[in-house]
């Protein structure tokens, strides 16, 4: 009897320790279908239902941070973004460390157009997908880094073409933004993606691709100079000692792309009168004239890709009202643009140089050493950093001209960097410093002449300028220019140029 | 009664986790019960358990407190109380920093894989060509059984293989091109239940075209230097070059002809 009284006693024992087990369990079971129909809610796009299951599962289990992550999906997606965000919060505090967690908190960041802090938190993520938004906001890396997928011929290069064809449109990178669309139509061809059909159809109607598109340009420029040194020479030896003079100019430009090819011409005038001293400085008083071209050929259909650039620039100088023609120049050359890394361009280009002094020079048969008409090459480097509001420009060259008399003839050097700032409010600041190292001759055998057969000139100067944008078509300008010319006597000199004007542009 | 306890004691089993997402085929395997069942949305998955995708097969799993497992097309694996074992295919797995979440083991061919709460990884096993592990975020102790005595860190963003008949290769960095296939292949099955890509159409969408500005005529080619002051700088090298006095004087300057060079040389007798 007492057997059977042990046995049911276990048994009572052993039920209610099941019961409860039974409870706890069913908790459980009650748990996961309730996440697991949200989760299928969700893939459903049926956010509001997916909402009720994810609410009820978190009355069971309070603490799990999978639970707030799909809490805060269902959210953002039903545009309750405060609420999403506060969500995501909390699964972040229970621990949710997930990637999808900073997407979703990303996507609501630009849904509500705050790129900063969509930046900060796509930094951070290292997914394709992340990588895609980070290229919305134009980050230079995520472009880079996006256009290594262009070449997958699945979907994530559909995606990443359309995308990054869309920003080199933004960017007004047409070349690119075409070649890019059409990767684009390849791929929607190949795969028939249904989704992003329409809106690569939409965008190459918006791109104009495959017709001729061209846009213009003019500029008006007017400033009032104060300069010190307006004749170029050394101390004691100058007519004047400052003056104040008007320069006006005006640069029309155009811009035609076609295929995979972008052609830019600009047409630039100057006109500089002196309100003093004018009787001596009637021979400063220039007008310039300069047509200027370049065709560039975009090398890859990369967002920013290398570009092969053929240049071609007449210039033209005459002086008192055209009655002195001081010189006609032809300058041009291949360049090669190549991205280097997210931030940084390198540049370099050949060019040749002839140009042909008419009034100033005498004929080649009076003094022949004297003669300055020369044909010269010249060759540069240069490194362009591109930050969000700020532009950096390192610069080195090399120039070498043959002159017709031996005197000019002249191998220098230069180096110069420059900066563009973008401040608030409209406020621009441009500044660069430059030296310049050149060397004239030799005249004779330089074997008899020894050093006597050779000059040189070091040159240093720097600019600081302030452009004040009023509206898109109207900026002011404050700008100083100095340069320290360091040469033989009678050829040393200083000039200061201090210029207050506006700009209008088109 | 003894029924009663039994039913009881068959209904204590704590379910492992639920089937939250599948596409195509999979196939779910309880040895307890001889159960062998379609794996659906929905299906609660039991220690002991054996999945199989298909060759289209997609599978997702939540285990609490905070793991989550996708297998891709042709994986096999099994769940265990104390690890889930791999023998093969394509995983993904996050395990969440949540409470009481202890670090996940995961049974490979080669060796033994130690998922640190707070971390995503994704491996791959295919027969003959070996094991790849990608540590996408946290990090990864892995036993390679090569070197049993050494257990090795793998973290974020790093990359390791255990392949047949090859000496370690020890770690190296992974890249987002390794892994995204798989990633963007979860997505499309997910529905982009984010909407990222629904946030992309929409900006593609509205995009509005600019026409980078016709570049102006000192840039075509850049001219010698931007350093002469806005208005001067396409002129006054030119103005300099005509109006400034000539390096060498004229009377400095032999006059046009050959120059002559004589040489005598002394020499004793």
């Amino acid at each position: 009897m007492n057997w059977l009284l042990g046995v049911v006693l276990a048994a009572q024992v052993a039920t209610s320790s099941v019961t409860e087990t039974i409870d706890s369990t069913k908790d459980h079971v009650t748990f996961y279908r309730e996440f697991s129909s949200g989760v299928r809610a969700v893939n459903q796009r049926q956010y509001a239902r997916a909402l009720t299951h994810f609410k009820s599962a978190q009355v069971l289990v309070e603490d799990s941070p999978d639970v707030h992550h799909y809490i805060a999906i269902c959210l953002a997606q039903l545009n309750q973004h405060e609420e999403a965000k506060t969500a995501l919060q909390l699964s972040k505090k229970l621990g949710n460390t997930s990637l999808e967690a900073d997407e979703v908190e990303a996507v609501i960041h630009l849904r509500q157009s705050n790129v900063p802090a969509a930046r900060r938190v796509l930094q951070n993520v290292e997914s394709l997908p992340s990588t895609w938004l980070l290229a919305t906001t134009g980050d230079n890396r995520a472009i880079m880094e996006a256009a290594r997928f262009l070449s997958m011929s699945d979907r994530r290069g559909l995606i990443t073409s359309t995308i990054l064809a869309t920003t080199a449109a933004i960017d007004g990178r047409r070349v690119q933004a075409q070649k890019l669309a059409e990767l684009a139509i390849t791929y929607r061809s190949r795969l028939g993606d249904i989704i992003w059909t329409n809106a690569i159809r939409d965008m190459n109607e918006r791109l104009g691709a495959g017709r001729v598109l061209f846009d213009t340009a003019l500029s008006l420029r007017t400033t009032f100079d104060y300069t010190t040194n307006p004749q170029f020479r050394a101390a004691g030896e100058s007519d004047v000692s400052n003056a104040v003079r008007l320069s006006n100019s005006f640069e029309a430009a155009m811009a035609v792309v076609f295929s995979d090819f972008r052609y830019d011409t600009a047409v630039y005038g100057l006109h500089r009168s002196y309100f003093t001293d004018q009787s001596f400085l009637s021979e400063y008083a220039i007008n310039g004239l300069s047509w200027a071209n370049r065709l560039t050929f975009v090398l890859s259909n990369r967002s920013r890709g290398a570009e092969l650039a053929l240049n071609l620039r007449l210039r033209d100088l005459y002086a008192d009202n055209f009655s002195i023609h001081y010189a006609a120049t032809i300058e041009g050359g291949p360049s090669l643009r190549l991205p280097v890394s997210p931030q940084l361009d390198l540049e370099m280009g050949i060019l040749g140089i002839a140009t042909d002094f008419i009034d100033k020079s005498p004929p080649d048969d009076v003094v022949s050493s004297q003669n300055r008409d020369a044909v010269g090459q010249s060759a540069f480097v240069e490194i362009t950093w591109l930050g969000n509001d700020i532009t950096g420009e390192l610069n080195a060259s090399i120039r070498r001209e043959d002159a017709r008399g031996e005197a000019f003839d002249v191998t220098g050097l230069s180096l110069s960097g420059r900066i563009l700032a973008d401040l608030s409010g409209g406020l621009i600041l441009r500044t660069g410093a430059g030296v310049a190292l050149g060397r004239f001759g030799p005249v004779g055998d330089a074997r008899v002449l020894g050093p006597a057969a050779i000059r040189t000139e070091g040159r240093l100067y720097g600019d600081i300028s302030f452009l004040i944008q009023f509206t898109s078509w109207l900026r002011l300008s404050l700008e100083n220019f100095f340069l320290q010319n360091s040469g033989r006597s009678g050829h040393a000199y200083t000039d200061n140029v201090v210029s207050v004007g506006a700009e209008v542009t088109y | 009664m003894l029924t009663s306890i039994f039913l009881a004691l068959a209904m204590t089993s704590t379910p492992a986790g639920v089937v939250t997402h599948h596409a195509g085929h999979s196939t779910l395997f309880r040895p307890s019960v001889q159960l062998v069942s379609t794996a659906t949305s929905g299906q609660l998955i039991h220690f002991g358990d054996a999945i199989e995708t298909s060759e289209n097969g997609y599978l997702e799993l939540f285990m609490s407190p905070g793991i989550t497992l996708r297998a891709t097309a042709s994986s096999e694996l099994s769940i265990s109380k104390d690890f889930v074992l791999l023998s093969g295919g394509r995983v993904w797995l996050r395990v969440q920093k949540a409470a009481n979440q202890k670090p996940v083991q995961l049974r490979v061919w080669g060796g033994q894989i130690s998922i640190v709460p707070g971390s995503t990884i994704m491996t791959e096993y295919v027969k003959g060509r070996g094991l790849y592990l990608t540590v996408i975020r946290g990090a990864a102790r892995v036993l390679d059984k090569r070197q049993p005595n050494n257990l090795i860190n793998v973290a974020s963003g790093y990359l390791y293989s255990i392949r047949p008949s090859q000496a370690p290769s020890g770690i190296r960095p992974s890249s987002l091109a390794i892994w995204s296939l798989f990633d963007s292949e979860a997505r499309k099955n997910h529905q982009d239940r984010i909407g990222i890509e629904k946030y992309l159409l929409k900006w593609v969408s509205s995009m509005q075209p600019m026409f980078e500005r016709p570049l102006g005529a000192e840039q075509m080619p850049k001219a010698n230097s931007l350093l002469r002051g806005e208005a001067g700088q396409l002129f006054d090298d030119l103005l300099e070059g005509s109006v400034r006095p000539p390096p060498f004087y004229e009377n400095e300057v032999p006059p046009k002809g050959p120059n002559i060079r004589v040489e005598v040389n002394f020499e004793g007798d």
